[in-house]
């Protein structure tokens, strides 16, 4: 049956199994292989076929090996980023648990071509955001007007839930945060944050997947103030792309969402 | 092309919602739900869904009794719903016996179940469900079964009801190819909702493995929506024998060969 979603971009995306309009940007990924899910596709070089295959220009990323091997820390990512500059830009992991190496290095994200800013993880390194640790990375990034990704969840998430990103945001005002996933189970508590801040954005990783959730982030906070993250390679691109085009929302939004936003975020 | 959506659900959750994140781990977010059938159909129309099999939520929230009859109400109100009902331990609830259920299945145009073993305190084994489960074999009843409280589960109950006709959905975010994987190995007749399929480059990899015939469309609407899914499946780039399979082939085929 014919649809009735008016959307021309959905329509280009039935066509051709991606879009042809414009490039998406995804705000949110990782890279390499991890220990929750098999992925048969993963590092970088294959990456790179997915996003041809998908119509993805760049993704911005921190790969596995830097949320959790604190020896190589950032070297895949740079690795990646030297191989494929238009395709990968970066997000510096910083692990509060060893601050100190992190903040010897810091300086890379200036010097090394392709870092946008920062990667937070508060849960998985078991460390809040309001933490100490995270203060000298805070100021760097508002100095230098970076953007950090941070994983936020709900469920009153003693690390990182939006309660967390309103204290930072109150104090930095320079930095550009992405609520990484959006907080789920608190969705209501982040657009309440990103409505209070101006450089304060939801990101439809994850979340992007249940019914009415990009509608409801249009109409709350208005369209530029979302981001398309995807996760992958734990998640494939187009799961994310069909969430935002089957959503009921302008293709005007739906470009800003899935392209705009993020290219003006890198932006320094 | 034509999509069939393998599993869908109508009615508002107790709680809005309970969200499978993987197995034994729950997300709760509000949702746009379904309160009716209307609403169900016009979200197909919006998205090219041709018709879906649904359940009513409370058949998972309220009692399977109930939710059944609900299911049945919902889907009476158009052609394009098929009503799948929830099934209990005959041995307690004789209506679940197959001599009597399967006549009033036929009777209301149902042809596949569900059931939601731990949440209705009851095992799917043998001993439990013996004679039910082994008469669905016999008919070619699919059944839905979610991991949410296990995967174990469904591995039991595949061990003992080798020939039972399983859809698997609501799995949740994470991949779950190593737990799936086995199952569409070792039993010809365990299908998967593509409804959850999001890891990445999955339904190729899936279709690589083991060809085109074991994955079936679905939204798990309102969990998931109906876009995400319909995409993945497009950006496949499948071949289109291959994407009219998955689309609404493989669950036509799957009900055609239900003998009630």
């Amino acid at each position: 049956m014919n649809m009735t979603n008016p959307s021309a971009l959905a329509k280009e995306f039935i066509e051709n199994g991606m879009l042809k309009s414009f490039k998406v940007i995804d705000a949110h990924t990782h890279m390499g292989r991890m220990d929750g899910t098999y992925v048969s596709k993963a590092n970088a070089d294959e990456m790179v076929e997915m996003m041809d295959k998908t119509g993805i220009e760049c993704c911005y990323c921190s790969p596995h090996s830097a949320l959790h091997d604190t020896t190589i820390m950032n070297g895949e990512l740079e690795e990646a980023m030297k191989k494929y500059p238009d395709r990968f830009k970066g997000y510096y992991l910083f692990n509060p648990n060893y601050h100190e190496r992190y903040l010897l290095h810091m300086d890379d994200i200036l010097n090394i071509e392709g870092y946008i800013g920062m990667k937070f993880l508060p849960t998985y390194h078991r460390y809040p955001l309001d933490g100490a640790n995270y203060a000298e990375a805070f100021e760097f990034a508002d100095k230098y007007g970076l953007v950090i990704l941070m994983h936020t969840w709900g469920n009153n998430d003693p690390h990182n839930a939006p309660r967390h990103v309103d204290m930072v945001a109150s104090k930095y005002k320079n930095l550009k945060v992405i609520m990484g996933h959006s907080a789920p189970g608190e969705l209501d508590n982040s657009i309440e944050v990103v409505n209070k801040y101006d450089n304060v954005y939801l990101d439809l990783c994850d979340i992007h997947r249940h019914s009415g959730i990009v509608d409801k982030m249009v109409e709350k906070v208005g369209a530029d103030k979302i981001v398309y993250g995807t996760d992958a390679p734990w998640y494939d691109f187009a799961y994310g792309i069909g969430s935002v085009l089957f959503s009921h929302i302008s293709d005007d939004d739906k470009y800003k969402i899935l392209r705009g936003n993020a290219e003006k975020l890198a932006k320094r | 092309m034509k999509f069939i959506d393998c599993s869908a659900g109508v009615g508002l959750g107790v709680v809005n919602s309970e969200i499978i994140n993987h197995e034994n781990y729950y997300v709760y977010e509000k949702c746009r739900q379904a309160e009716f059938a209307e609403e169900l159909l016009a979200e197909m129309d919006f998205c090219g869904v041709d018709e879906a099999f649904i359940y009513h939520r409370s058949m998972y929230g309220s009692c399977v009794q109930f939710g059944n009859e609900m299911t049945s109400k919902e889907a009476a109100k158009s052609d394009r719903l098929h009503p799948t009902w929830g099934i209990l331990p005959p041995i307690t609830e004789n209506e679940f016996a197959p001599e009597v259920l399967f006549p009033q299945m036929k009777e209301n145009g149902v042809k596949a179940l569900r059931a939601f073993p731990l949440k209705n305190r009851f095992f799917l084994d043998r001993i439990t469900m013996g004679d039910l489960l082994d008469a669905m074999c016999e008919k070619n009843i699919p059944l839905f079964l979610s991991p949410q409280d296990g995967w174990e589960l469904i591995f039991n109950t595949l061990k003992e009801f080798p020939n039972l006709t399983v859809i698997i959905t609501n799995y949740g975010l994470w991949g779950s190819d190593r737990f799936f994987y086995p199952l569409v190995n070792a039993y010809k007749n365990v299908y998967i909702d593509t409804s959850d399929y999001q890891v990445i480059n999955g339904i190729v990899d899936f279709t690589s493995k083991f060809g085109d015939e074991r994955l079936v469309f679905g939204s798990n609407f309102p969990m998931d929506n109906h876009g995400g899914p319909i995409a993945t499946l497009y950006g496949s780039k499948l071949k289109p024998e291959s994407l009219e399979k998955i689309a609404s082939g493989n669950i036509t085929r799957i009900m055609s060969e239900v003998k009630l």
